[in-house]
Parts: C-alpha cells; sequence; structure tokens
C-alpha cells in the first residue's frame, strides 16, 4: 500500500471508522504503519491533536453577561409566577460558619494581627479627625450621595483614574483595539448600571451587591489589561 | 451571586425543575456551572468573542424559556450542549452562511510536504496552542472538528445537523486535522 492511500485513510484508521473492504485492506495499512516512519509519525501527531482537542481548556465568559440574561429573564418573567423567595432555603450564617472548620498557620495569624492593628490605628485618626496621607482625589469623592456600595465612591474614583490613564495610551493603539477596548468598556458599563438600577429598587439584595463589585473588578481588569500594553 | 451551599449541593434535574418554576437563584446555579463549557463551545466554533458572547448570552436565554422540557432523560450537559450547537448552526443559516466543503483554502499538502514536515517536528501538541490554530481553521473545518474531536458528536449526527453526508463529515475531519497539523508544526 503507497504512503499516499494510507494518509489518506488515517483519520478513519484513528477512529476505527472506515469501510475497509476487506480485513486484507486494514492489515495493509497497519503493515504499512509498521513499516514507514513518516506515516507512523503522521499517525502519532493526528493522534495527539485528537487527544488533546479532548482536553483543550475551558474559557470564562465575561461576568456581564450573567447580568443581561438576568434582566431579560426578569422582564419577561410574569410577576404572577415570580419567585419572591427562593424554593431551596438558604444556610443561615450561623449554620455557615458551624460548618467550616478554622484552622489558622502561624504567618496567618500574624498577618490577622497586623490587620487588626491596621484597623485600630486608623480607627484613632479618624476618631480625631486627621486623616492620614490625605489624598484630594479620595475627600472629593467621600460626598457621592449614590453609592450603592459602601466603598463604591473609591472604586469608582479608582476606576476613573485608570481610564484617563488609558486614553492618553489610546493615541498609539490601531484602530480595532481601540474598538474592542471600546465595546468591552460600554458593555460592562451598561451592565453596571443596569445592576445599579436593580440595586436601587432594592438596595438590600446582596446577590446584586456581589454582581456589581463582581462588575467593578471586571473594568479594573479591563482597565489594567489595557494599561499593560503601553509596555 | 454566589449561590449558597444548598443550591450547590442539587443536581442538575433538580435545579432545572425549580427553574422552570420560576426560580432565577436556581437558574443562576445552573449557570454558573455550566457557562464555562457553553461559551467555549460558541467561542471554539464561531472564532469570534463578541458573537460567542451574545450567543452564550442567548443560548441560556432560549435554555431559560424551554428548561421544563427537560425530562431528565439525558445528562443535562448533553441536552444543553445539543441546544448549543443547534443554536449556534441556526446562527450561521440566519447570517446566511451555508456549510461550506472546504476544498482549496484548506487542501492537503503535497505528499511530498506532509512526508518532510514529519521529519523532526515536535512531539508534544500544546493545549494552548491547539486552541489558537482551532480559530483559524476554514469554518467548514473547523465545525466538524470542534463537533467531533471537541465535543464528542458521531458523524451520523454531525451529518444530520449539517444536511452533508458521512462522508463528507470524514472527509472535512480529516482534512481539518491535517490542515491544524500544518498550523501546529508553522508555530512551532
Amino acid at each position: 500500500m503507497e504512503c499516499r492511500a494510507v494518509i489518506e485513510s488515517l483519520s478513519d484508521f484513528l477512529d476505527g471508522q472506515g469501510i475497509w473492504n476487506s480485513e486484507n485492506e486494514k492489515s495493509s495499512i497497519e503493515e504499512h504503519l509498521d513499516a514507514c516512519p513518516a506515516c507512523q509519525s503522521l499517525k502519532l501527531e493526528l493522534t495527539e491533536i485528537k487527544t488533546a482537542a479532548r482536553e483543550l481548556p475551558l474559557h470564562t465568559p465575561p461576568q456581564a453577561i450573567w447580568v443581561r440574561i438576568a434582566n431579560t429573564l426578569e422582564a419577561e418573567l410574569p410577576a404572577s409566577e415570580r419567585k419572591t423567595r427562593e424554593e431551596f432555603p438558604k444556610e443561615t450564617w450561623w449554620e455557615r460558619f458551624k460548618a467550616r472548620q478554622f484552622t489558622f498557620s502561624l504567618p496567618q495569624m500574624a498577618g490577622a494581627g497586623a490587620l487588626a492593628v491596621a484597623v485600630v490605628v486608623t480607627g484613632i485618626y479618624g476618631l480625631s479627625g486627621r486623616t492620614p496621607n490625605s489624598d484630594p482625589t479620595r475627600l472629593s469623592l467621600t460626598g457621592v450621595q449614590s453609592a450603592l456600595l459602601p466603598d463604591e465612591a473609591q472604586i469608582r474614583a479608582e476606576l476613573n483614574r485608570r481610564i484617563a490613564e488609558v486614553n492618553k495610551l489610546k493615541a498609539n493603539w490601531n484602530s480595532q483595539l481601540r474598538s474592542e477596548f471600546d465595546t468591552r468598556l460600554t458593555q460592562i458599563e451598561q451592565s453596571l448600571e443596569q445592576c445599579r438600577t436593580a440595586l436601587r429598587a432594592n438596595p438590600n439584595d446582596q446577590s446584586q451587591q456581589q454582581q456589581l463589585r463582581k462588575l467593578y473588578e471586571e473594568e479594573r481588569q479591563l482597565l489594567e489589561n489595557a494599561e499593560r500594553s503601553k509596555q | 451571586m454566589t449561590a449558597n451551599g444548598i443550591y450547590n449541593a442539587k443536581g442538575d434535574f433538580d435545579l432545572a425543575q425549580a427553574s422552570s418554576r420560576g426560580d432565577i437563584k436556581a437558574f443562576e446555579t445552573l449557570y454558573e456551572r455550566h457557562n464555562r463549557r457553553v461559551y467555549s463551545l460558541c467561542l471554539r466554533m464561531l472564532a469570534n468573542a463578541t458573537e460567542a458572547e451574545d450567543l452564550t448570552q442567548e443560548v441560556f436565554i432560549q435554555l431559560f424559556r424551554k428548561i421544563g422540557s427537560f425530562r431528565g432523560e439525558s445528562a443535562f450537559t448533553t441536552w444543553l450542549h445539543r441546544m448549543t450547537v443547534n443554536h449556534v448552526l441556526m446562527h450561521f443559516r440566519k447570517r446566511g452562511v451555508k456549510y461550506e466543503k472546504t476544498t482549496e483554502e484548506g487542501e492537503i499538502g503535497e505528499l511530498q510536504d506532509i512526508i518532510q514536515s514529519v521529519v523532526e517536528r515536535p512531539r508534544h501538541v500544546d493545549r494552548l496552542s491547539l486552541d489558537k490554530a482551532i480559530r483559524e481553521l476554514p469554518r467548514g473545518y473547523r465545525t466538524v472538528f470542534v463537533l467531533h474531536d471537541v465535543e464528542g458528536f458521531e458523524h451520523e449526527e454531525i451529518a444530520k445537523m449539517l444536511g452533508v453526508s458521512v462522508g463528507t463529515s470524514k472527509s472535512q475531519l480529516h482534512k481539518a486535522r491535517m490542515k491544524l497539523r500544518d498550523l501546529l508544526n508553522k508555530k512551532a
């Protein structure tokens, strides 16, 4: 049997899919593969591709997708069918606490101690009316009235600062990169706005609060990646 | 958004049942469990992140609408994957893109070239490189390769879904593998 015929039948041979005219034909391929290093090597390559294809890494979609899905579903579900409570009972915080086993290593305890000291020191500064490392940006945002998370003003300020930085870099990007970045940022901002609208209607919705945080984190990562583009 | 432990402990069938009665939290848990597989499948078939995001969103909205029809006769994953594939193929049809039997762009190379390139090739197929190379395949090859080698569909199923013969599906798969081999060797 010639190389060309073997190569053309190789995928069928690997998959056990060939409709062989006879058992002899299959044997001929096997014999050829035993005798021909090139075809044998090709067979190994295709086998590796086939094997690797079943173990490809999974990709994670942007967080904003769930917000869009949830908003669509909420909008189209008749009010009468909307569940005001979930079917499966929630664990209470005490049940969750009891279910956990806490073990701390020495460095973790040292870290926790340092954090406690930092909290106490910050508290003392706060009570005495002094602000360590006064940051004008932060001060100017403490008055944001519409914050839906306790630290939202700071998060927003940080993101705005980064957006300003990225805007400077954008001049050096090609149009495709600029367009992709703008589209992505707009999508996140739209999802953020939808999430904030839902939170304004129900400020205690913990699920939306967490969602809001994740979206801010997604925006932060986008900006961080964009900032790296200057390097 | 994190679903609590009780929801996470539930099986897909229970969550699907609760979702069909309007429990968004149950559906969110299903989303958290399966979104990566659905998105990855869309991304591989479409080779375009924006379109993959849009279709992932559409698939889950469609899933919510149809979830009451899931009877648990097959695995939920199988059911969802079939729905995803059908949705992507429908998307291709809507765009007016007919299934293409790629013959020129991805023609298998000359025998001498194949044999030559076998010499001293790297022995290991890197999964990330393969993932990238799949995106570079012509769409006809990519569709069959993703459905057969990545998702594990049989040629008979693929042929039915794409409206082609089993022979065409097999031939496209072989050409796709050979093309991938070329792409991987070029990058190595």
